[in-house]
């Protein structure tokens, strides 16, 4: 059940991201029409409301999870290298800070890639200067790409296999990155009728305009930080992920005081890992 | 002796940030970084955390100006057309503007007034000081923002020792495959620091809890259905308004997420050798920043053209106001000459 509950409360850290980023969809329409009424009235309340709301339901959620030193050490250091990655140069769309929440969402599963993805996104906009609107907005998008790269499934022994999955996934996310990011600006962007929002829109033709929009302002953007993507991960993912498991598989291995001794006093090992480590001396 | 209470350094942090945020006019801000960078130089800038913080700066404003740069040949609006490119190239065709190299060049002023003031501030913060400023509840959180933020200098100069490394063994990055033995050792070295750190943290008692412990589905329901009923009350009002059902399912709640985020928080002891007591330097440092950002704020909302400048269409040169100048140079007051003088006295 705590399980579950745990996966309820990133959830809704989640979709309270998604309700951020579509609310100015739901505003009545008499306030969206006008741009700068959708800015001045409720909207800037609730955005940050839910922004707080977002970073209380994340943030509790890892207390409640009750991380140890060692998953407080890890996400620490890999939050730091993630940002450190954000100033590598990289032409257009493409950036370094990708490829390790992916893999890391991939191998220490979905909260562990969430938690990565929006705090290195935190840290590097505290520690590059890339403070504004937007950051909460990339904190949600590169959450979510860590927290889905953990749904992917599991090639083991086939490392080939593996690469082109996730190089394939982060080709897509590429896209999908430019394409969410767009969304907190694009409502109150007056331009092109064919390319803008208008309240009192259906589904349909939304969508229609917003894709108008994203292929001539964004896909051309998006499609070198999608290649660059799939580049990485094709090439390095399987030495990366190897180097992961093994720690992950160090990170597992916990003393139990009640374990059951041998005749000369040493604990039995229950577990292949602590097997393995017991055999290496 | 500079001032070193954390709050007091998170307030300069956050009047630095504000000055830096709130203008793009070039002289403002070109009196903002010669601030920053005198307090830099006097936090230890030429400590080996302030050599590492360096590197860190030095490369932030190389890819920032090579960020602008792209700006310059991307951005074709302005009066004065210093070349043209053959239109019929994409993205970078068309005029280059005096006036679009001048909007880049405030933005790297900028982006390094940024850069430096968080490395002023993270050479002088005290982390375990700041750790016991954040609330129980969120003392997790707080510590990997803190290990993540502390440890970035060290992952760039592991970046550059692995560098080094392999080129003196002969090793030549020509293609993107040629990235893996960087890539590799910064990924393993990283791993290993984070277990020496993971038994340091658990030497020092993390995870140490007191009492007996609770089921864990208490603490996340308490979380689910406050979230849940905060959200949807916020996400409601834009619908239906202010209508008293909502408003009473938001208080609900928020007082749910309070109250779990409360109950949560006594679980881990939190030991002290002796409080942070904030001295004469401390409370002047933060009073000058808390004044400054004020002032900056209050300039900001009742007249906002004060710190307005853009270079379009036409540049022209950016006005200066020196009493404008003189809030910038708040900024200075951790090296107010009372503090000089209290570490003479020590």
């Amino acid at each position: 059940m705590a399980r579950w509950l745990r996966w309820g409360s990133l959830t809704v850290g989640a979709a309270a991201g998604i309700a951020a980023f579509l609310y100015p969809f739901f505003l009545p329409a008499a306030r969206a029409a006008s741009p700068d009424a959708a800015h001045s009235g409720d909207a800037p309340i609730a955005f940050f409301a839910l922004l707080g709301l977002t970073l209380i339901a994340t943030l509790a959620a890892i207390e409640a999870r009750g991380f140890d030193a060692k998953t407080v050490a890890l996400l620490g250091v890999l939050v730091a290298m993630n940002a450190a990655l954000r100033i590598v140069p990289a032409p257009a769309g493409a950036s370094g800070m990708f490829f390790l929440p992916i893999l890391a969402g991939y191998v220490f599963g979905a909260e562990f890639g969430f938690l990565l993805g929006t705090l290195s996104m935190a840290v590097s906009g505290l520690a590059t200067g890339g403070i504004g609107p937007w950051l909460p907005y990339q904190m949600w998008a590169l959450g979510w790409l860590g927290l889905t790269a953990a749904w992917l499934p599991k090639f083991p022994t086939r490392p080939r296999l593996e690469a082109l999955i996730l190089g394939l996934f982060g080709g897509a996310w590429g896209f999908l990155f430019g394409a969410i990011m767009n969304l907190w600006f694009w409502p109150f962007v007056a331009g092109d009728p064919a390319q803008s929002w208008q309240a009192g829109l259906g589904v349909a033709d939304t969508v229609q305009r917003y894709t108008v929009f994203y292929v001539t302002t964004s896909l051309w953007w998006d499609m070198v930080g999608a290649a660059a993507n799939f580049v990485v991960l094709f090439l390095f993912a399987p030495p990366l992920l190897r180097v992961l498991r093994r720690f992950r598989r160090r990170f597992e291995v916990r003393y139990d005081h009640r374990l059951p001794t041998t005749d000369h006093g040493a604990p039995h090992t229950s577990s292949p890992d602590a097997a393995r480590l017991d055999r290496k001396g | 002796m500079l001032p070193r209470h954390p709050l007091a350094w998170l307030l300069w942090l956050a009047f630095a940030f504000t000055a830096a945020l709130t203008t793009r006019n070039p002289l403002y801000l070109i009196v903002v970084l010669l601030a920053l960078v005198v307090v830099y130089q006097a936090a230890g800038a030429r400590s080996a955390t302030g050599a590492a913080w360096s590197a860190f700066i030095r490369v932030g404003i190389f890819f920032a100006i090579i960020g602008v740069s792209f700006d310059a040949l991307t951005t074709h609006f302005g009066d004065t057309v210093l070349f043209a490119l053959p239109a019929h190239w994409p993205i970078i065709g068309g005029p280059i503007t005096l006036e679009a190299i001048a909007h880049g060049a405030a933005g790297v002023i900028q982006l390094t007034c940024l850069l430096v003031a968080g490395a002023t501030f993270s050479l002088m913060l005290d982390t375990a000081a700041l750790l016991r400023y954040v609330p129980s509840a969120f003392y997790h959180a707080g510590l990997v923002l803190t290990i993540g933020l502390a440890f970035i200098p060290q992952t760039v100069a592991a970046f550059q020792d692995i560098r080094d490394a392999q080129r003196v063994r002969g090793h030549q990055f020509r293609a993107a495959r040629d990235l893996l033995p960087l890539i590799g050792p910064l990924l393993t070295s990283g791993l290993e620091r984070s277990i020496q750190l993971a038994e340091s943290l658990e030497a020092r008692g993390l995870g140490y809890t007191e009492g007996p412990s609770r089921p864990e589905w208490q603490p996340q329901a308490g979380l689910l259905l406050g979230s849940l009923a905060l959200g949807a009350a916020l996400f409601s009002l834009g619908y239906w308004g202010r209508q008293p059902w909502l408003l009473a399912l938001g208080v609900a709640g928020a007082a749910l997420l309070v109250g779990t985020l409360r109950r949560l928080a006594p679980s881990t002891r939190r030991s002290r050798y002796r409080r942070l007591a904030w001295a004469a330097a401390d409370i002047a440092l933060g009073m000058a920043s808390g004044a400054g950002m004020v002032a900056l704020l209050a300039i900001q909302v009742a007249n906002p053209l004060a710190l307005f400048y853009t270079p379009y269409p036409t540049l022209a040169w950016p006005p200066f106001n020196p009493w404008l100048g003189l809030v910038y140079l708040l900024l200075l007051a951790p090296l107010t000459p009372g503090l000089l003088h209290r570490e003479s006295r020590a």
